[in-house]
């Protein structure tokens, strides 16, 4: 009810003509809109708000606030913890600052609210505030895949690790869209100085694990991206032998 | 078009702080002090064609623009068909009045 309750709290803004909240898969989770949007049209539109914001998340992360500004309308997007978007739809005249303001208290509320769509399947016996929310604490980005996963050769197959790179791209672009995902590996690639006419081991492991630690682990699950893209390395003769 | 002279112009608009002009396949043309590393030119086209998208999809209106903040930054995505400017700006610039301005701008150019 807390989310329901969040919604209605926005609409009572005058000029604010509905609130959704949505995960960053594009996903509705919950929605407070007028009824004269079909359900199909309001996953669409929150699909590319999702997709809108990590397309500029892949490049900064501290992505705080998005506006989609229009000549009849507002969309005003944010952030709630690390896996999920509120926006509301307004009218121009609406007092920009209050609506912000509001929007800005229910996403901190929202962020410990747990949602089951974003429950970490890879947890036995319940999960912690911070896992099912995405609340705001980020953890640093950490070596998951593990320094033993890639080959110890320094120098790397470029067609393999270009192979293995459109490989994640079209992962991610299934539940991304393949303009954002193409966007996520390139920016990781460069990122971390990644040569791609000749790729070394410990600059390939920098942007493997940020893309497994974000955008994989978003649309995965983090066992599932883990287990997938160790596979992913064997099977191109990426991965260390004896794995 | 001299896209070079496009993002000096409107790097020289009160507030801005640095410009990245994009062609409609997010290749960057242009850049004049921007704090971005990579990526801006092909993110600024993609967010843009789905604001038109979601604008035609929710009934929103015509000529949007996108403003976003990263950490301390200011940004404001505006386009037409072919050319898309990212300008990241200082508060208090109002990015309504930048949006126009560039609008002007990019039509003077074309």
């Amino acid at each position: 009810m807390m989310v329901q309750e969040q919604l209605a709290q926005l609409n009572k803004i005058s000029g604010v003509l509905g609130a959704c909240l949505c995960s960053r898969d594009g996903k509705v989770l919950a929605c407070n809109m007028p009824e004269i949007y079909e359900p199909e049209t309001l996953e669409l539109a929150a699909r590319l708000i999702a997709e809108a914001f990590m397309g500029i998340e892949s490049i900064r992360e501290d992505v705080s606030e998005m506006d989609f500004i229009y000549q009849d309308y507002l969309c005003i997007v944010r952030p709630v913890g690390d896996a999920r978007l509120l926006y509301v739809i307004c009218e121009p005249e609406v007092k920009t600052p209050i609506v912000k303001l509001s929007l800005n208290v229910a996403a901190k509320k929202l962020a410990f609210v747990p949602m089951p769509e974003t429950v970490d399947e890879g947890s036995a016996g319940g999960t912690s505030a911070q896992q099912v929310s995405g609340a705001p604490t980020r953890k640093p980005p950490d070596d998951s895949l593990g320094h033993q996963a890639l080959t110890d050769s320094e120098t790397l197959d470029p067609a393999a690790v270009t192979t293995v790179m459109k490989a994640i791209q079209d992962q991610l672009g299934q539940s991304m869209g393949e303009s954002v995902g193409k966007i996520i590996v390139d920016t990781a690639l460069d990122a971390s100085g990644v040569n791609r006419e000749a790729p070394g081991r410990t600059e390939l492991r920098i942007a493997l694990n940020e893309l497994l630690n974000k955008a994989l682990a978003n649309v995965m699950g983090k066992p599932e991206a883990v287990r997938w893209l160790n596979e992913l390395l064997e099977r191109h003769g990426l991965a260390r032998k004896g794995q | 078009m001299e896209y070079g002279l496009l993002a000096k112009h409107i790097r020289a608009l009160e507030g801005v702080t640095g410009v990245t002009v994009a062609d409609a396949e997010g290749r960057c043309l242009a850049r004049e002090d921007c704090s971005y590393p990579g990526g801006l030119a092909a993110a600024t086209v993609l967010v843009m064609n789905h604001a038109a998208q979601l604008a035609e999809m929710l009934g929103l209106g015509e000529s949007p623009h996108v403003d976003f903040v990263c950490g301390l930054t200011r940004v404001a995505l505006i386009g037409n068909a072919n050319t898309f400017v990212a300008i990241e700006y200082a508060w208090p610039a109002d990015s309504d009045r930048l949006a126009a301005e560039t609008v002007g701008l990019l039509a003077a150019y074309r």
